[in-house]
């Protein structure tokens, strides 16, 4: 290690002492000595050989909050360190392992649709696409063929929410009328929820790890409440009712909290059993203005339940229960990538952590708040920035990063930890509609009203690929489990599919 | 005839009045009322078009997290626009502040005798709220003429943000125009219609100043 830079008669042959430190604080070995012209490559090296991983994972390195690139010795003296003295600390993140190329080319532009499509998904195991539309129907398609495969008909309005459950079997679809309905994956209708007497504005699956079923789901409607139903029995189970409001965005945790968001300002907790009233994030309101989005750092765990990220899930109940379980635990305790030694093929359990599920609010005060729902009186940060409505908020998927949209055409990516902004990504030329992150937390999706969409990269923290193609607004978009394809729908009323 | 009264009438134009007879000025006079009629026309339009026009909600499909808000349709927008920077470059028309009444000086000022027979009465105090600024320092009291009372000096506003509809309390940075009279500009009275330069960092926007229209009262 310190002999590698002097073989090469580099430069810098200075030598400098680092300490690694996970992301808890904790040293991982002793301090070592290392010329300044290390590469992050030598210093990925290093670390896999001082954790004794069987596998070689990717980490990437920061020092203060600021991500290294280069090698050490310019980086340190850009971020001005003194490195000759002090052992400088260096905290390690590990990355995953597998590598999500970046979307580059239209593989396929399906019509089908009659009006604008106002929301697409894809389903957990990355096999099926649902489309929402202002022509009442949701249309299911075939990923593998890439093309479509059922038209369900039945909402008497525009369908404006898509959502899979985490068992991959159902999807529901949210109307302009107020009505939810769950269908099959072949198209047929299984139930028919009605309640809510104006739209639906955001729906939430029951997370897979508390039943092993995905039999819960709870609404949010314009009509200031939220309901949570029981979709077999088409029966509303609870009403959620204390917004003013109109409740524009609800979660349901991992730990048996649902949240929801509300135009008057207000993000509540209740309680998924009892339906009943946790309080309010915030002293007495979360936001000055509408709250337009809600995230939690476990979000895509609790989205893709029993299945990784190829698609596939165990054979029986239990075991798919348990996957979901662990998956579920290791991204909310923020460690979701550490393999370290594995024994005979059984992957380690989740690390013990101190961290909960945190909870990220956008409003269209311009500001996002992120919180501990364990000290819900003070927001852990208060992330200001933005000059415009914030529309959309979106962990990434290892819970280590946050993207935020916003109708001042920018993309910010903050810290999901502390809240701290990382990078501003300008290149939208209207307002940006949503963001998504690929299934490695390495990209990101976003789609806007210039009728683009656009990948980003987040070891450069720049523009990688730009998706032109659209004729009107994209209004949604969605990266596949599987980290192939990414799904972007608007306004033109065709589905466009991307791939490498 | 003496041709030395010349005025500009509305439109700029001079007109010297003592050298038209009556019946001229009668056909001047009809002709300019003419003149008058139309552009009063001309601005009625001008107004009206500026309405823009909302995107009929009904027929549109607009995904869960637009349809509260009210979208106006583009291409109003870019004209729009167009015609505010022609109305601005204008000038003329668009000034919300001609509304507010002038405050007369008798309101603005109470007189302040001094001397040793209190005979003096140049002095003027000021009885309505002020702005003097972080360094001010007053002048010499024998040639200070206008006094602006300590306790009548603000440096704080409340600033309504009218999207938002929340209320802030910012610094004042400077008065920048005071309707009445520039004389109440450069003391930095504040009363309806006075603009005023606050300090907006606390809202996260990214210059430094903004403008309020409403002053204080």
């Amino acid at each position: 290690m310190s002999g590698e830079g002097n073989d090469f008669g580099a430069p810098y042959d200075e030598q400098t002492t680092i300490e690694f430190r996970s992301v808890d604080g904790e040293p991982a070995g002793d301090p070592i000595m290392i010329s300044q012209s290390t590469t992050t490559e030598q210093l990925e090296q290093v670390l896999n050989t001082v954790l004794q991983n069987d596998d070689e994972q990717p980490y990437t390195f920061w020092v203060k909050g600021k991500e290294i690139s280069g090698d050490i010795g310019s980086f340190l003296t850009k971020v001005g360190i003194s490195s000759s003295e002090t052992t400088t600390p260096i905290v390690y993140l590990p990355q995953a392992l597998f590598r999500v190329a970046p979307v580059s080319r239209c593989s396929s532009e399906l019509p089908g649709h009659t009006a604008p499509i106002l929301a697409a998904q894809f389903s957990p195991d990355g096999v099926l696409v649902a489309s929402g539309s202002g022509d009442h129907t949701l249309r299911i398609w075939d990923m593998n063929t890439e093309t479509p495969l059922a038209t369900c008909e039945g909402h008497s309005d525009n369908v404006l929410t898509v959502n899979w459950a985490p068992d991959g079997q159902k999807v529901c679809s949210g109307g302009k009328e107020g009505e939810l309905r769950v269908w099959d994956r072949d198209g047929q209708q299984r139930s028919r929820l009605r309640g809510h007497t104006k739209w639906i504005n955001s729906v939430s699956w029951e997370p897979y790890h508390v039943h092993g079923r995905s039999d819960h789901l709870v609404s949010a409607s314009k009509d200031s409440t939220a309901k949570i139903w029981h979709a077999p029995s088409s029966r509303c189970v609870q009403t959620l009712s204390a917004h003013k409001l109109s409740v524009t965005s609800v979660a349901w945790g991992g730990e048996g909290k649902i949240y929801t968001a509300s135009e008057d300002g207000s993000v509540m907790m209740w309680d998924a059993e009892t339906g009943q009233n946790r309080g309010i994030l915030g002293r007495s309101r979360t936001h000055s203005h509408w709250v337009n989005t809600i995230a939690l750092s476990t979000d895509y765990a609790l989205r893709l339940g029993p299945f990784d990220e190829h698609g596939l899930q165990k054979g029986t109940d239990s075991e798919r229960k348990a996957d979901a379980q662990l998956r579920y635990l290791r991204v909310k305790s923020g460690h979701p990538f550490e393999t370290g030694r594995k024994k005979a093929g059984v992957p380690p359990p989740p690390i013990a952590s101190n961290m909960s599920e945190r909870v990220l609010t956008g409003s269209d005060d311009f500001t996002l708040s992120l919180w501990d729902p364990r000290a819900p009186l003070d927001p852990i940060k208060k992330m200001t920035g933005h000059q415009g409505v914030v529309n959309s908020v979106a962990f990434s998927p290892c819970g280590r990063f946050i993207a935020s949209a916003s109708f001042d055409k920018s993309i910010r990516i903050w810290d999901g930890v502390g809240g701290g902004l990382i990078a501003t990504m300008r290149g939208h030329v209207g307002r940006v509609y949503q963001v998504r992150w690929s299934a490695d937390s390495r990209l990101v999706v976003s789609c806007s009203e210039d009728s683009t969409a656009k990948v980003w990269d987040m070891k450069t923290k720049k523009l990688k690929n730009d998706l032109p193609g659209h004729s009107d607004e994209v209004y949604s978009v969605d990266w596949s489990p599987d980290g192939e394809r990414v799904v972007s729908v608007g306004k033109d009323k065709n589905l466009r599919i991307w791939r490498q | 005839m003496n041709g030395n009264c010349a005025k500009n009438d509305f439109l700029g134009r001079t007109i010297v009045f003592c050298d038209l007879s009556k019946r001229i000025a009668q056909l001047y006079n009809k002709q300019r009322y003419k003149e008058k009629a139309e552009l009063r026309k001309k601005l009625k339009v001008q107004s009206q078009k500026t309405v823009e026009h909302k995107k009929p909600q009904d027929d549109e499909a607009l995904p869960a997290y637009l349809l509260d808000r009210e979208e106006v349709s583009r291409s109003k927008v870019l004209s729009n626009t167009l015609k505010q920077l022609r109305k601005e470059k204008a000038g003329k028309w668009s000034m919300p502040i001609q509304s507010v009444r002038p405050i007369a000086d008798m309101e603005m000022f109470r007189v302040l005798r001094s001397g040793k027979r209190r005979k003096n009465m140049w002095k003027r105090v000021v009885t309505k709220p002020t702005f003097v600024g972080q360094d001010f320092t007053r002048k010499p009291p024998k040639y200070e003429r206008f006094i602006r009372p300590m306790a009548l000096r603000f440096k704080k506003a409340n600033v309504t943000h009218p999207e938002l509809k929340t209320t802030f309390q910012l610094d004042i940075l400077d008065v920048k125009k005071n309707p009445s009279s520039p004389l109440y500009t450069n003391l930095g009275v504040l009363t309806k219609g006075t603009i005023i330069e606050v300090n907006v960092s606390e809202l996260g926007l990214v210059t430094q100043s903004g403008k309020v229209v409403w002053g204080k009262g």
